[in-house]
């Protein structure tokens, strides 16, 4: 196990520096090696003025995206693997309890309304939360002594489509012309508008929930054995059940603040993640974190480097994410059976 | 060790249990036989706290059930569930391993000592060889098996069952028996459902009867399981015979009318 988490680490940074090179304008290894001697060693170079501007390429576009890619790719897929142990199914995704929606109709009203980058993710990331609160609020309404998982899918369902459907009214009502089209492009992802004093205010919330789930790790797969069990086992299951639902919608809630819809990763890392590992979330957890930031730095090349223009991440996670998932189903015998 | 007192419990409107006073003390090897919705699963559920009764109280080591915390109730008694299918595949040593959450706080993590003792459970039941092997691919008997060393994992020193040997072939049902007397014999104490009389006979020191929710008779199986108690409690008619052992068994009345 050990061995595996080193070769992702590995391959974290390898694709890290790689990336860093890749883009429209060309960036060779030796040109972040000198980058790196000016910065660390103040060593002089023979050419400031192209240093400069590489510089800038790296330090104010490339670097945040790929912060960025990573911190949403570890947040969705740690996630996404914390709901499907905590519901005790395979095919849960971070968005089951609504926060997607909630996000995204949240991000559409600011659109719509204000004009300020900062407005549409405080938004995002607050209608995601209020529509988990939602979701909970209905399983309240129900208060089902029995099988009280099923219900607060049932209550995220039922959140999910009216955030969707107020989504919709933004979006019918919205400006044609000129606000229509960013709320679709919102919708879509993109890491292109991030800068790395937001990605550095994100990271501490997101860091925070992301190790938090780890720490839920051994309680996670205690809590696959159902309800009755888990408690004979001594576990305090419903304390356990909202400190994963509160972190994991924070982490998937920032995540559509930073860069709007990015779906699949929750769903396909962790199964891609089970073949590997098993379904010990001890395990399991955190190799879907390295996983899932791998994936999405990745898909992020593509987007950049596909095509002359951009093509939205969201998009490429899809069509990606789509087979993978298809190849993972037919194969995974070791995860679910 | 063990002592409910009044219990009353009931569903909405629906009366489960009505007045049960048990008691069980240590090494007991308790059967709780009845029909089925008789009430003894509820009854398993209570003394486990995972249900809360209406009115009364169960007693663990003469202290209230209530003033228990999970963690502590979990290390005095363990749950043997029926064995189940996982959706997700752990391994047998991660299963038994997991017997020992009680004993972890949110930042620690399984020890060697935790990994040790897992392994000790398994061997005490047999099955170590079966520790690296996917619990779903395992049999039903072993599965019931491995759910036990989970048990025993957490050092509880009472075993509560709901119909352990339910879908079990015949020669599992009677090596997992024998390892309930083993266990019983170096001081475990166990509660069991069970719908087969002659299981207490084999193998119980006490027998509890219980229909509609109350408890109509109890005590050692040879007076308790009677004829007269089986058509009570199930409806049908049985002669209960003595093999050349000294063993009670039932024989159903129609096996003697077809010979």
């Amino acid at each position: 196990m050990k061995k595996l988490f080193i070769v992702l680490i590995v391959l974290l940074l390898a694709v890290f520096f790689i990336s860093l090179t890749l883009g429209n304008y060309d960036i060779t290894c030796k040109d972040m090696y000198s980058l790196f001697q000016f910065y660390f060693f103040d060593k002089n170079v023979d050419n400031p003025d192209s240093l400069m501007l590489i510089r800038s390429i790296i330090f104010d576009i490339r670097l945040p995206r790929l912060l960025a890619a990573i911190l949403i790719g570890a947040s969705y897929a740690i996630a996404g693997a914390s709901f499907q142990a905590m519901f005790i199914n395979p095919l849960v995704s971070p968005g089951i309890l609504g926060a997607l929606s909630g996000s995204a109709f949240g991000a559409a009203l600011a659109i719509s309304f204000f004009d300020s980058w900062i407005l549409t993710q405080l938004f995002a990331f607050a209608f995601g939360i209020v529509a988990v609160l939602f979701a909970i609020f209905i399983t309240y309404i129900y208060q089902s002594k029995s099988n009280s998982t099923l219900i607060l899918i049932l209550g995220g369902i039922i959140s999910g489509s009216f955030f969707s459907t107020l989504l919709s009214i933004v979006k019918y009502t919205a400006d044609p012309y000129d606000k229509l089209p960013s709320i679709v492009y919102w919708l879509m992802g993109s890491l292109a508008s991030v800068d790395l004093n937001d990605i550095f205010i994100y990271s501490i919330p997101i860091l925070i929930g992301i190790f938090s789930l780890l720490l839920m790790s051994k309680y996670l797969n205690i809590l696959s054995f159902g309800e009755e069990e888990a408690k004979s086992l001594g576990v305090n299951v419903k304390l356990i059940r909202i400190v994963v639902i509160m972190f994991a919608t924070l982490i998937s809630a920032l995540s559509v603040a930073i860069g709007g819809m990015i779906g699949w990763i929750g769903l396909i890392i962790p199964h891609f993640a089970r073949l590997l590992v098993g379904p010990n979330n001890i395990v399991l957890l955190p190799t879907v974190a390295l996983m899932g930031s791998i994936f999405l730095m990745v898909v992020d090349d593509f987007s950049r480097l596909l095509l002359e223009i951009e093509i939205p991440i969201g998009i490429l996670t899809s069509l990606i994410g789509i087979p993978i998932f298809i190849f993972v189903l037919k194969s995974s015998k070791k995860g679910l059976n | 060790m063990i002592k409910t007192e009044n219990i009353n419990f009931s569903y909405s409107n629906k009366e489960i249990l009505k007045n049960i006073n048990l008691e069980i003390k240590e090494g007991d090897i308790i059967s709780l036989l009845g029909p089925n919705g008789s009430g003894k699963s509820t009854l398993i559920k209570v003394i486990l706290g995972l249900l809360k009764p209406n009115s009364g109280e169960v007693f663990l080591d003469g202290k209230n059930l209530k003033t228990y915390k999970q963690k502590e109730l979990a290390k005095t008694i363990a749950y043997v569930p029926q064995s189940s299918y996982l959706p997700f595949s752990y391994t047998v040593l991660d299963i038994v391993i997991m017997g020992r959450i009680a004993y972890q706080t949110i930042f620690s993590k399984y020890t060697n000592n935790d990994k040790n003792i897992a392994e000790k459970c398994l061997e005490i039941l047999g099955i170590l060889d079966l520790k690296d092997k996917m619990y779903n691919e395992l049999s039903g008997g072993q599965k019931q098996l491995v759910l036990i060393a989970r048990a025993l994992a957490q050092e509880a020193k009472v075993f509560v069952m709901d119909e352990p040997v339910s879908g079990l072939d015949y020669g599992n049902q009677l090596r997992l028996l024998e390892t309930i007397r083993n266990l019983s014999n170096q001081g475990y104490t166990f509660l069991k459902s069970t719908h087969y009389p002659d299981h207490a006979f084999l193998v119980s020191n006490k027998v509890v009867l219980i229909k509609n929710g109350i408890i109509f008779d109890s005590g050692s199986p040879d007076s308790t399981v009677t004829e007269e108690n089986i058509q009570k409690l199930y409806g049908v008619c049985v002669n209960i015979d003595k093999t050349s052992y000294g063993h009670n068994i039932c024989i159903p009345k129609f096996a003697k009318e077809t010979k």
